[in-house]
């Protein structure tokens, strides 16, 4: 039975494949309409992805463990403004420090949702939706820093120029460093016991339980994460656009978890691979760079273009796997 | 030191609202396999979690090569030898077969997780229990009975000095039970102890030298297996006797309520001609995975078959819905009751309504309680549930008095025919001479009773003719069952296939 | 005494409770504002509340019909975007109508309106095959794309644009934007719509075998199929039920933003509605939950909006903050509960077991 493994099955086994072939057909696509389009855009594409390519990272780590977060965007605002406004309040100077102050605010609400979820038992949906609303609340209130939102003028030069105008092989700091959580998270999630007991977590918590796993600090560990790369992902878009506000990239969460769904990453938990993540949010980023360019109806359509795909996508994932099984069946020979 | 290398003394185990292990005592010595019974709910579950530590007793101690020790986690258990085999496979789909053997000791680098040697080494434990697939496949794409052999690997990977076995052979066929024998005798003569939870009596008396039964979460006794009956055990088991277990009676045939001509689902089952008549109750044996819920799910509407002809009380059936076959008077009891034949959380008067909700429980459009009531107060006393009253819910009954409300619901919606697939499944032996009665009665009124069993003497006690299938085919018919013996059933039921090769 | 029990335990008498607490401390604030002069004369009495629930009423709609998905187990994640949807086909079908087709006014607005109405069966109807015939598929994932989807042809539709209409009889709709007498207290169109709506559903709910069938699809789906119930059907109109109820809301809408449309207009309402129903006593896992809790619920948001707002003068994102506090804690709070009767119970009998080896 699993010695003659047929194309649907390997398909299934490899779900990112059929989005690399549908990646590659796009791209030659638009490429033809669009003459010169990939040897002028791919840089744009990967800076512009780089934001959404962290946070997909993080949201891998939730989707593994069978959990989901919504409040990634709200986060990276959250984060984004309050060391953006220690930055023009003058207490912080220092790069590094905005990316480590970064880094520890989202961690620390992502744990927040972590312990609310697991231990306090409230469905991460609900648990996420609060704290969204919550976090973005808070973001202009008086008490916090006394700012409604970060402007270029408060930000320091150095930051400014930290991760767009400092390259290294031709590629800006910005890419370099979605690399880097890329291959962070890819070592932690495939070498590493801890990660991968977040696979096992959700593909079978009572097994895992049972085999001595702690579910609820493997759960939080996962949010924890994945508030760690939205926070980490507020300090790169202040970097990047220079200004971040109460509503910076609100329902931008959705296209994090359609690039996830995008790359195979199973909803019910236990399955999904960094390889599919990265290709998956290298599709959504270059959606919104090259449906416009291709000057198809208005300017809009990207969106519509990016629900038929995710639409198709996870429908034809799971007409491969029906396919799969009834070729699987039909060798029973019954 | 003394010869035990586990006892436990006084072990306790309390639960919100139930006190799941009363002072028990259990001990165990090295290179023996000791028998673990009692009914379903007796405290072999709990008692089983609290050895592996993933619960602490609220009293007693464990005793472990002589010294006491605190199983404060899953973890501490394992690392002193501890390993078990449960009922469900207790592995990761998602997860390849290396992964899954190896999974908390894994073969590591440094901090980093050494993938070649594990995939190296997982192979060599998959030769020694004769598997014949790769450790890089998933769990997930294997039969059920090759998922039972990465759990065996699992536990040969961490040198267990004591070995748990829950119900492993729950989920096999007669032949991988058999092998499954064979290497859990060959760790018993390495030294191994084995505890060995099942309800066949067969495995039991097999394999075991000593038993130890639970009833009521309280110790009952131990006993060495060659000096006591079945029967005693049984006894001990349920706490009285039962005189009579299959009270089959004899019926009158009447006209032919369902006949299946060459029925066939590509990858389930082939050509299956079947039929049942009023009055009778019709057996339907075989192996777990030889099709036999399959065919009934088809008959029930559940999926469609792709060729053949099902006809029901003289109408042949076509793209049909388990609503339309209830109303044409087939009942159909699931194998699986808490995931498909109840709604654990609701009360047993509200799960005896749904199915006939619109025709008996309703004014018009609206709800009538007084109906509703007055339907499960009768069937509560027809089929003698026990519950203090209606509105107790169904989660909170025993296995067997939930099955009861399950047959109270095909019951309400007044079949001609009902299919009982594993009807006494998971039941104590107390339900399940209940659930024979009610059979029998239901038959003496005149209702075709078509069951499916892997229980053979329930099978060869209870029907007036039996269908054995095997691989997706129907491969005897017995009409007598006097003088039917379970060699001449299983005979039949055997893959023919393998058996050649 | 069981049934007197089983009321004051209630999650509706909680909320109850917790609207009485609310409007208690609003109308304290509201009171001392008043004897310091901070303000002339009190804000917070009935009318008055009544009357500025106005705008916070939009999603109530919505809200009903979320009730119908969480109660199977499913989420909806598109019926904002299906009332963006509705909304824009509402104004454009008038435009292309009335304003370049010439047709007389009422009979384009009323063609419109079909079509809107329509418009939110068509995507309902969308989610609901999807999702009974997906069924490897969570309803979240299916209606998160369906949301791009939608929202994506609102945008292909309109683009950027923002429709405006100056239209009188257009204009007409913002009717349901007044306020009408009902003895002697102003009260918003939608109140009274919104009534009828709600006691439609709780008849539909709570007291026909339909809405018991609902309840059993959420609880345990699988076995209320084996019992003969037709849950794809089922499943399928709840989700057009949804779609009808977010074009509603739609409708409403349109009445109450002085007449002019984007294609971004509802982003996000799918989570008041959500939240909404989560407090009223709705819960994602499905099979429970009650029109009333959900109504006594949407009462309380309002009230909280305008309190906060007028009173402590709070901006939205204040009131947005207290919407994202209450809904963590309808469900935190419960389960801590539970938790802490639970411990108790396993104390008490760890007591008795210790006095009685003793």
């Amino acid at each position: 039975m699993s010695k003659h493994k047929s194309i649907y099955s390997f398909l299934i086994e490899h779900r990112e494949l059929p989005l690399l072939g549908v990646l590659a057909l796009l791209l030659a696509i638009v490429n033809i309409r669009v003459p010169g389009y990939l040897a002028n855009s791919w840089l744009n594409v990967l800076k512009n992805g780089s934001i959404n390519m962290v946070m997909c990272c993080g949201m891998l780590c939730v989707l593994l463990v069978g959990s989901i977060d919504i409040s990634t965007t709200a986060v990276l605002a959250f984060a984004g403004a309050v060391a953006g406004k220690l930055m023009g309040l003058g207490v912080i100077q220092n790069t590094l420090l905005m990316f480590v102050l970064g880094i520890a605010i989202g961690a620390a609400i992502g744990a927040v949702n972590g312990i609310l979820m697991s231990y306090g038992r409230v469905i991460a949906l609900i648990v996420t939706l609060g704290t969204s609303y919550i976090v973005r609340a808070l973001i202009p209130m008086n008490w916090l820093l006394g700012m409604n939102k970060v402007n270029p003028t408060q930000l320091t030069q150095g930051f400014k120029d930290s991760l767009i105008n400092h390259e290294f092989l031709g590629l800006p700091f910005l890419v370099w460093l979605a690399i880097l959580v890329v291959l962070l998270t890819a070592l932690f999630l495939n070498y590493t016991r801890t990660g991968r007991n977040l696979y096992a977590v959700g593909s079978n918590s009572e097994a895992a339980q049972m085999r001595g796993v702690h579910l609820n600090k493997i759960r939080v560990l996962a949010h924890t994460i994945c508030g760690a790369s939205a926070g980490l992902a507020g300090i790169m878009w202040l970097a990047f656009y220079a200004a971040i506000e109460k509503g910076s990239a609100t329902g931008d969460e959705m296209f994090t978890i359609a690039a996830c769904v995008l790359g195979g990453v199973s909803v019910t938990g236990g399955y999904g691979k960094i390889t599919g993540v990265v290709i998956g949010a290298l599709m959504v980023a270059f959606i919104d760079s090259a449906i416009p360019q291709m000057q198809i109806g208005n300017s809009m359509i990207t969106e519509f273009i990016k629900g038929i795909l995710l639409l198709f996508a996870i429908l034809l994932n799971v007409i491969l796997q029906r396919i799969s099984a009834k070729q699987d069946l039909a060798g029973r020979n019954i | 030191m003394s010869e035990y290398i586990l006892e436990l003394n006084g072990i306790t185990k309390i639960f919100p609202g139930v006190k799941a292990l009363d002072n028990v005592h259990f001990n165990l010595k090295a290179g023996e396999i000791h028998a673990l019974a009692g009914e379903n709910g007796a405290g072999k579950s709990t008692f089983i979690k609290v050895i592996t530590g993933a619960h602490q007793p609220d009293g007693g101690e464990i005793v472990l090569n002589g010294e006491r020790v605190v199983m404060s986690d899953p973890i501490i258990a394992q690392e002193r030898g501890i390993a078990a085999i449960y009922q469900h496979a207790a592995s990761y789909p998602d997860l390849s077969v290396a992964e899954n053997i190896f999974a908390g000791h894994e073969y590591k680098i440094g901090p980093f997780i050494d993938w070649g040697k594990m995939n190296r080494e997982a192979k060599k434990l998959l030769e020694a229990v004769d598997a014949d697939f790769s450790p890089t496949v998933s769990v997930g794409s294997l039969s059920v009975a090759q998922q039972q052999l990465v759990e065996i690997a699992k536990a040969l990977s961490m040198n267990a000095k004591i070995l748990i076995m829950d119900e492993p052979t729950a989920a096999l066929s007669q032949r991988e039970a058999e092998a499954l024998y064979k290497i859990a005798l060959r760790l018993r003569d390495n030294g191994t102890g084995i505890i060995l939870i099942s309800h066949r009596f067969e495995d039991i008396y097999g394999l075991a030298e000593r038993v130890t039964v639970f009833r009521d979460a309280q110790y009952i006794g131990t006993w060495n297996l060659h000096e006591v009956e079945q029967s005693f055990l049984i006894h001990q088991m349920v706490g009285r006797d039962i005189n009579q277990l299959y009270p089959k009676k004899e019926t009158e045939t009447g006209e032919e309520l369902l006949r299946l001509e060459n029925l066939s689902r590509t990858g389930f089952f082939r050509d299956v001609n079947i039929n049942v008549k009023a009055g009778e109750i019709v057996g339907l044996t075989g192996l777990v995975g030889a099709g036999r819920t399959e065919v009934m799910e088809s008959v029930f509407g559940v999926h469609q078959p792709d060729s053949g002809k099902i006809i029901f009380r003289g109408e042949e059936i076509h793209s049909h819905t388990p609503t339309q076959m209830m109303a044409k008077g087939l009942g159909y009891l699931p194998e699986d009751r808490q995931k498909d034949g109840l709604l654990l959380q609701w009360s047993i008067n509200h799960n005896i309504s749904l199915p006939v909700m619109s025709k008996e429980c309703q004014n018009g459009i609206f709800i009538s309680k007084s109906k509703e009531y007055q339907l499960s107060e009768g069937m509560k006393d027809l089929l003698a549930i026990k519950a203090p009253d209606t509105d107790t819910l169904a989660g909170a009954l025993s296995g067997g008095n939930q099955q009861k409300v399950v047959v109270a619901k095909q019951l309400a919606a007044n079949p001609k025919m009902i299919i009982l697939d594993e009807p006494t499944k998971g039941v104590d032996v107390g339900s399940k001479a209940a659930i024979y009665e009610i059979m029998s009665d239901l038959a003496s009124q005149g209702l075709g009773i078509l069951m499916i069993s892997s229980e053979l003497p329930e099978v060869i006690n209870m029907s007036d003719r039996i269908y054995v299938m095997s691989e997706g085919k129907v491969t005897a018919e017995f009409t007598d069952t006097k003088g039917l013996t379970q060699e001449m059933i299983l005979n039949a039921a055997m893959p023919k296939t393998k058996e050649a090769s | 005494m069981k049934k007197i029990k089983d009321f004051f335990t209630s999650w509706e008498f909680f909320l109850v409770i917790l609207l009485a607490v609310v409007c208690a401390v609003f109308y304290y604030v509201d009171a001392s504002r008043v004897a310091a002069g901070i303000s002339r004369r009190p804000v917070f009495y009935f009318a008055n509340v009544v009357r500025s629930m106005r705008p916070y009423f939009l999603y109530s709609f919505m809200t009903l019909g979320m009730m119908l998905i969480l109660a199977m187990g499913d989420i909806d994640i598109s019926v904002g975007a299906i009332g963006t949807l509705s909304v824009v086909t509402l104004g454009v079908t008038y435009n292309n109508l009335a304003v370049l087709g010439g047709m007389n006014g009422a009979m384009a607005l009323t063609l419109s309106l079909m079509a809107c109405l329509a418009v939110g069966c068509i995507c309902g109807a969308l989610n609901g095959f999807l999702c009974t015939r997906f069924k490897e598929l969570f309803s979240m994932i299916i209606t998160l794309a369906t949301q791009l989807f939608f929202r994506g042809f609102s945008y292909l539709i309109i683009g950027g644009e923002t429709l405006t209409f100056k239209d009188p009889t257009f204009r007409s709709l913002s009717a349901l934007n007044k306020l009408i007498d009902v003895a002697g207290i102003k009260v918003p169109v939608s109140l009274p719509v919104f009534l009828v709506f709600a006691v439609i559903f709780f008849v539909w709910l709570h007291m026909t075998g339909n809405g018991r069938k609902i309840f059993a699809i959420g609880t345990n789906r699988s076995a209320t199929y084996y019992s003969g119930v037709q849950t794809d059907k089922i499943k399928f109109w709840c989700f057009v039920i949804a779609g009808l109820m977010s074009a509603v809301t739609g409708i409403f809408f349109v009445g109450n933003s002085s007449s002019s449309v984007k294609a971004d207009i509802m982003d996000g309402y799918h989570m008041y509605a959500i939240a909404a129903a989560v407090l009223g006593g709705f819960s994602t896992d499905g099979g429970k939950g009650s029109v009333i809790g959900a109504a006594i619920s949407l009462v309380i948001f309002g009230v909280v909006k305008f309190g906060l707002g007028t009173l402590f003068g709070f901006a939205d994102s204040a009131v947005n903050l207290s919407v994202g506090v209450i809904l963590i804690l309808s469900v935190l709070v419960p389960n801590l509960i539970e938790d802490w009767q639970n411990a108790r119970r396993v104390a008490r009998r760890r007591a008795e077991t210790a006095a009685a080896n003793n």
